[in-house]
């Protein structure tokens, strides 16, 4: 993959940053601050900003490489500074809409720019130093028109995604990250930013993953998108749009809660229904016992506040809202049809649910979609008392995978219920009787919580094909970035 | 509070003859089982006989046929929680707790190990030789998830498939993740078995909450430990209770067929009491 450009940025992370971590921090060069709460040296900063860009510059996007390990031994005061301190004076310099923008970025509050900052000749030095680093396949650049700023902030976006992917559990094998492998810690009392995790044995987990997330979401924000057009936004860039679809399936692939991320999300692409099914499915997961649970734990030692999670019967109301919406949105996207019957029995509403998934099962949706379609109807089915239906519904779900103990503990369960005990005692003899466990590929009900995310690689390459066909040329010029 | 359950005749003659006979479950003439201990201030009343006890069924004062102490085998399905959160001492601990009551059997007594995870396995069947049941507690090995209210399921259903006297003894350290079975269809399952359920937990939670209300439900019980070590203690205590206790048998009559039916038993005798026994039964 050839070197290409990326360039300037900005940033309201600084808050979440400040408020968690304390203005000035330790620098990201790592070298010493001059004393408590105060500003790094000049030399210092200037040092951040280049490794910054050299990191962005030399990221290879979805790698584990050298620029990744740069940023990743940043902690979120770092960060805070880079933005505070570099490249935000930076920013400022070379792209005055930016700053406007930063003004309506949204969820996050413009921050101030520091008093005695950079000197204006020391920020001439860090605007030609980047435009030294921001380079293309094909030359250099000789000035900064918007689209290589643009491209720029894209690339710090992917290089500080990269970043929070790798410090957190890999999606298809639950495996952490290597020892030694940097993991920023969770900020501590923030709750716009809160990072939760839970990965199966009901523990919460701090990570830093958070930060970076909170610094690519920042960076993304300031990409224009075609900034001839007064209604330039990041919400117009295919990039950004693709980005924040993949992170998020990411994020449910983990699965993992940002629920900032979820927020902006929303906000800029309210008109998406992948990211309505992907923040729906989160929603839906932290309704479940796995993340309820643990929150019943937490609160009863008091830590509530530090986890926003609502009640189960509230997150299943956030749940509905975003799966309606994708319904809406798209209603050929039977993931959210089926996620939406799901959620809607969950909540007690049987008859809806049996509505919104004998819809599912008709559009006869590729593997696991039909399978869970099926388990889910036989359960409303169920529920309303049309046991026969129920029974056929569990039946079509158990010829899909036959291996599966679900639908025959659901079987069971029915006829145990109709008062056939052998047939139940049978059907549960088969459940138990494997002495090894069934696969994760026996059973997908096994990973239904986080299968919203099964396509997070496909869309992670999507983000990064568009990054790269919005490399601007040598000119510096952009291709058009809405198509 | 009583213990009972419908169980039809044939059924209910094969456990009095020790396991004699496979499963039946399509009579229709049932006969109903209430399981029941009796104390007086803490200690197990012996020596009762049928015209000692007076048990009404929706009301109706019911003619008991037989009341049974110690006589009657016990099947005892162990269903233990072995989710990767169970490991180390707490495994070692949980491996002695299961031999522990192997070591409190008596003749034709039957003991089956059932464990759960993301899904529930039967480690060992029901069987009256402890040897295939300590090499199963040997193999035990925590890992994945927390099925609890699947592995319930599936233990009362291995308990009462040879229609005897069955005991199930849960034990969970944590909290049910990923159950397919909602808590309160499993709930309505054991209202409608013969299986007496004890539960041990090691701390508060839903599933705490879920497993007291089995236990007041089937008349067992439930205990709280502070740690792991008091697992063996705790798992005789309950089989020791549970050997005491009487079983009435009676033909209903006079109540309806279907449906809820409350039960009241109480002793005669002076000074003792029902301490333990199933609220009701469903038909």
């Amino acid at each position: 993959m050839p070197r290409i450009l990326r360039r300037g940025v900005l940033p309201p992370l600084v808050v979440f940053l400040q408020m968690s971590l304390g203005v000035g921090a330790a620098a990201a060069s790592g070298t010493e601050r001059s004393g408590a709460g105060q500003q790094r040296a000049p030399s210092a900063v200037l040092e951040g900003v280049e490794s910054w860009l050299r990191a962005v510059n030399e990221h290879q996007p979805g790698e584990r490489d050298a620029a990744v390990a740069t940023v990743s031994r940043w902690s979120g005061a770092d960060l805070g500074a880079l933005l505070t301190e570099g490249l935000l004076p930076l920013l400022r310099t070379c792209d005055r809409p930016v700053r406007q923008r930063l003004r309506t970025a949204g969820a996050i509050a413009t921050p101030r720019p520091r008093r005695g900052g950079l000197a204006d000749h020391e920020i001439a030095f860090i605007r030609r130093l980047a435009l030294g680093l921001c380079r293309t396949h094909d030359g250099v650049v000789r000035e900064t028109p918007p689209g290589v700023i643009d491209h720029l902030l894209r690339g710090g976006a992917i290089l500080h995604g990269d970043a929070a992917m790798l410090a957190l559990p890999d999606p298809e094998t639950g495996a952490w990250p290597p020892t030694g492998t940097p993991r920023a810690h969770r900020p501590a009392g923030s709750s716009s930013g809160m990072s939760m995790l839970a990965d199966g044995t009901h523990t919460f987990m701090p990570n830093t993953a958070a930060a970076h997330w909170a610094m690519a979401r920042i960076l993304v924000d300031q990409v224009r998108a075609n900034p001839s057009d007064a209604d330039a936004s990041p919400a117009r860039d295919p990039m950004v749009r693709s980005w924040y679809r993949a992170s998020l399936a990411f994020m449910a692939a983990v699965p993992y809660v940002d629920t900032a991320h979820f927020k902006r999300a929303e906000e800029l692409f309210g008109d998406d229904a992948v990211v309505h099914l992907l923040v729906g499915s989160m929603h839906e997961w932290m309704a479940s016992d796995a993340v309820q649970q643990p929150m019943d734990a937490a609160r009863r030692r008091n830590h509530q506040s530090r986890f926003p999670v609502g009640s189960a019967r509230a997150e299943l109301g956030r749940a509905r809202r975003h799966l309606e919406r994708a319904v809406r949105l798209d209603a050929a996207l039977i993931e959210a049809r089926v996620r939406l019957g799901r959620v809607l029995g969950l909540a007690g509403n049987h008859r809806d649910a049996a509505a919104e998934l004998r819809q599912a099962v008709a559009a006869e949706p590729q593997p696991p979609l039909a399978y869970y379609a099926n388990l889910f109807l036989g359960a409303e089915e169920e529920a309303l008392g049309r046991l026969a239906e129920a029974g056929d519904a569990y039946r079509r779900a158990a010829s899909l995978h036959p291996d599966a103990p679900t639908p025959r503990l659901a079987l069971s369960h029915l006829m145990r219920r109709q008062g056939n005990r052998e047939g139940a005692l049978r059907l549960i003899g088969e459940v138990l009787a494997p002495e090894s466990e069934p696969s994760a590929t026996a059973d997908p009900m096994r990973r239904y919580s986080r299968s919203a995310g099964r396509h997070a690689r496909a869309l992670l390459r999507d983000m990064v094909r568009l990054y790269l066909e919005a490399a601007p040329d040598s000119r510096g010029r952009a291709a058009d970035p809405v198509r | 509070m009583q213990n009972v359950s419908l169980v039809p005749l044939c059924v209910l003659l094969a456990a009095a003859a020790v396991h004699a006979q496979p499963p039946t479950f399509s009579t229709r003439r049932e006969v109903v089982r209430v399981d029941v201990l009796v104390s007086d201030d803490g200690r197990p009343v012996t020596g009762l006989m049928p015209d000692d006890f007076e048990l009404r069924d929706s009301g109706v004062l019911q003619t008991i046929d037989l009341a049974r102490l110690e006589s009657i085998p016990i099947d005892v399905v162990l269903a233990f929680d072995l989710s990767r959160s169970v490991a180390g001492q707490r495994l070692a601990h949980l491996r002695q707790a299961g031999a522990a009551v192997l070591g409190a059997f008596a003749p034709g007594d039957r003991v089956g190990l059932l464990t759960f995870s993301h899904v529930p396995t039967l480690s060992q069947a029901l069987t009256d030789d402890p040897e295939p049941i300590r090499s199963a507690l040997g193999r035990l090995e925590g890992r994945g998830d927390t099925a609890l209210v699947d592995g319930l399921y599936a233990s009362i259903l291995v308990g009462e498939s040879d229609g005897g006297r069955s005991l199930v003894i849960v034990f969970s350290d944590g909290m049910d993740t990923a159950s397919w079975l909602p808590r309160s269809s499993v709930l309505d399952t054991v209202r409608r078995s013969d299986v007496v359920v004890y539960s041990v937990t090691t701390g508060e939670s839903r599933d705490a909450a879920f497993l007291r209300e089995v236990g007041k439900a089937t008349g067992g019980g439930s205990f709280q430990v502070g740690s792991t070590a008091e697992l063996a203690r705790t798992f005789v205590a309950i089989f020791d209770e549970f050997r005491n206790r009487y079983l009435l048998t009676y033909t209903p009559t006079g109540v309806d067929q279907d449906g809820w039916h409350e039960l009241n038993v109480r002793v005669k005798r002076r000074g003792a009491a029902v301490t333990a026994a199933r609220p009701g039964y469903f038909r």
